[in-house]
């Protein structure tokens, strides 16, 4: 139960973070009067806006490197707590039948 | 267990404003450096990665010490689980440095003593995982990992002498950014900030990993626990 | 304390003994360094003039190698045969089996470096037997087999242990690699002693401090 909340809540939190890059990105990519890919590969010897891209892609890296590691924690704990759960119901399963035919 | 569960929503949610926070200060508030332009920016992430990275094999050491000493599980869960972490913040630290180094420097990587450091800083926690995952698991692995978590600190000290006094007699061929001591005001208050973010949300990831290795540690009970009980129970109704 | 120093003779001399006798981990570490001089002479020495730059670093490579690929070997016959148990019931403590193994393994590299020198100094054409280059060998190769040690016994069990000494104990002596490094080149372009010495120095504190540290740890990764 707390291992989905946890999932749903990495995946939200991730989706909103998207967005907020994607935003964050088309805003400041709309500042330096539509620069292009063309600007982009020009940037070490145009102005110091140029390097944009650079800043933008250290950022988004970042966010998508600390989302992808608490997803995957997320996912392994919720693996390992079905597992548990199967075993114990395995267990349980085994009791009932040998008081049922015992 | 309900105090836990407070204790990391508190967490959850302090490091989010301070993210949040920081992230205005960084894009909105504070001025562009003159110098390096935007992409210096970067800074105020790369650095606070960088320190918390530190801390968290810190924590390792203290962890490692602890078990050897101790020989107590949770000084072993601590040590693995702050590793883990650290090594994703170390990661992020040189993904975050080599990025800013092509429109700072020109060039992705260049053999500076700290860039070279931290490099051979990550190498010996890579190696720590492997150990970890290929060490036989109970307290053999655990003592193994110990005494690697507690070199690999201690070297790294030296390995940044070495290899200052090795750059020394071969000059750096770039000059670096300006130095810490010279930060404006307002760029220090930024950083300031953003390390204290980062470290709130280290310590999130860290309680998450610790819960993770909790679990892993029960499974593994329930595991040996249904082995000896189902075998016996198969070779009951084999019979 | 005789029983101390004797304990410690007997391990190394079992092991030399072993060694002399199969011949197997040398040859095959000797072939393997003496490939890597001649392909690393061959990729880099197109331009004679770089020797005094890459000739240390090339023999420091070697090196390198042919002690990872010795030190493998440290435990790995002791662990085929499930002999750790019985080296552990003899009466020789935890630190004279340390002390035992580490000389053993001083001398197994010792050896290969000896070897491996005239080698080096055909194909870079350099004179080796200068005093302080020997010094330097011997010191860097001292601090790099009591950490290769340490890990020996613990790469020996875990899985892939081929791979996994290497990558636990190189990012570890990178300090005393670079030290000398730095000090063959000094020692080859003859340089006086007060320009390496202080990468001498380096040297000898990590050696005191990877002798000091590996011998207590030893205890911690032995014990069963």
């Amino acid at each position: 139960m707390k291992a989905t909340s946890l999932t749903m809540r990495t995946l939200a939190a991730a989706l909103a973070a998207a967005a907020l890059i994607a935003l964050a990105t088309t805003a400041a990519l709309a500042q330096t009067d539509g620069a292009d890919q063309a600007a982009a590969e020009s940037a070490e010897d145009s102005g110091p806006e140029a390097n944009l891209p650079y800043l933008f892609a250290a950022y988004t890296v970042t966010w998508i490197g600390f989302f992808a590691y608490l997803y995957h924690v997320s996912q392994r704990q919720r693996s390992l707590r079905r597992e548990v759960e199967a075993l114990r119901e395995a267990l349980e399963e085994r009791d009932r039948r040998e008081r049922g035919g015992g | 267990m309900a105090m836990d569960r407070m204790a990391g929503k508190a967490l959850l949610v302090t490091s989010a404003a301070l993210m949040l926070l920081t992230l205005y200060l960084v894009f909105i508030w504070v001025p562009t450096e003159r110098n390096l332009g935007i992409s210096q920016r970067i800074f105020y992430f790369h650095v606070s990665l960088a320190w918390v990275g530190f801390l968290a094999f810190f924590f390792v050491l203290v962890g490692s010490v602890g078990y050897l000493w101790k020989r107590s599980r949770s000084y072993d869960n601590l040590a693995y689980a702050s590793a883990e972490v650290g090594m994703v913040f170390t990661t992020l630290m040189l993904i975050t440095g080599v990025t800013w180094a092509k429109p700072a420097w020109g060039v992705w990587w260049t053999w500076d003593p700290k860039l070279t450091t931290s490099l051979i800083l990550w190498l010996i926690y890579a190696a720590y995982l492997m150990l970890r995952a290929y060490a036989p698991a109970g307290s053999q692995g655990a003592r193994y990992a110990a005494v690697l978590g507690i070199v690999g600190f201690v070297d790294v000290p030296i390995i940044y002498l070495s290899v200052v006094w090795w750059r020394t007699v071969h000059p750096p061929l770039v000059v670096g950014p300006a130095a810490e001591g010279s930060l404006e005001p307002s760029m220090r208050a930024v950083l300031m900030v953003a390390t204290v973010a980062f470290t709130f949300l280290f310590a999130h990831l860290l309680m998450e990993r610790l819960a993770l290795r909790r679990s892993e540690e029960e499974a593994d009970r329930a595991r040996v626990v249904a082995e000896s009980n189902l075998a016996g129970y198969r070779a009951m109704e084999g019979a | 304390m005789t029983g101390f120093w004797s304990a410690i003779a007997a391990i190394m001399w079992k092991d030399i003994l072993t060694e002399a006798r199969s011949k197997e981990v040398v040859t095959a570490v000797l072939a393997f360094a003496i490939l890597t001089l001649v392909i690393l002479n061959f990729a880099v020495n197109k331009d004679t003039s770089l020797t005094p730059v890459v000739a240390p670093g090339v023999l420091w490579v070697s090196f390198t190698f042919a002690g990872a690929l010795g030190l493998t070997r440290t435990f790995a016959l002791e662990k085929e045969r499930g002999s750790v148990e019985g080296l552990l019931l003899t009466p020789a403590g935890r630190d004279a089996i340390f002390a035992g193994k580490m000389l053993g393994g001083l001398a197994f590299m010792l050896a290969a470096e000896a070897a491996l020198l005239p080698f080096f100094a055909v194909l870079f054409d350099v004179s080796p037997f200068r005093p302080l280059l020997l010094l330097v060998v011997v010191l860097a190769t001292v601090g790099f087999v009591a950490v290769g040690t340490l890990f020996s016994a613990i790469a020996v069990n875990t899985r892939s242990r081929e791979i996994m000494l290497p990558m636990l104990f190189l990012p570890i002596v990178v300090p005393v690699v670079i030290a000398a490094v730095a000090a063959t080149g000094g020692a080859l372009e003859g340089k006086p002693w007060g320009e390496i010495a202080k990468w001498v120095q380096l040297i000898a504190v990590f050696d005191l401090l990877a002798l000091v540290f590996s011998a207590f740890a030893f205890e911690h990764v032995i014990q069963e």
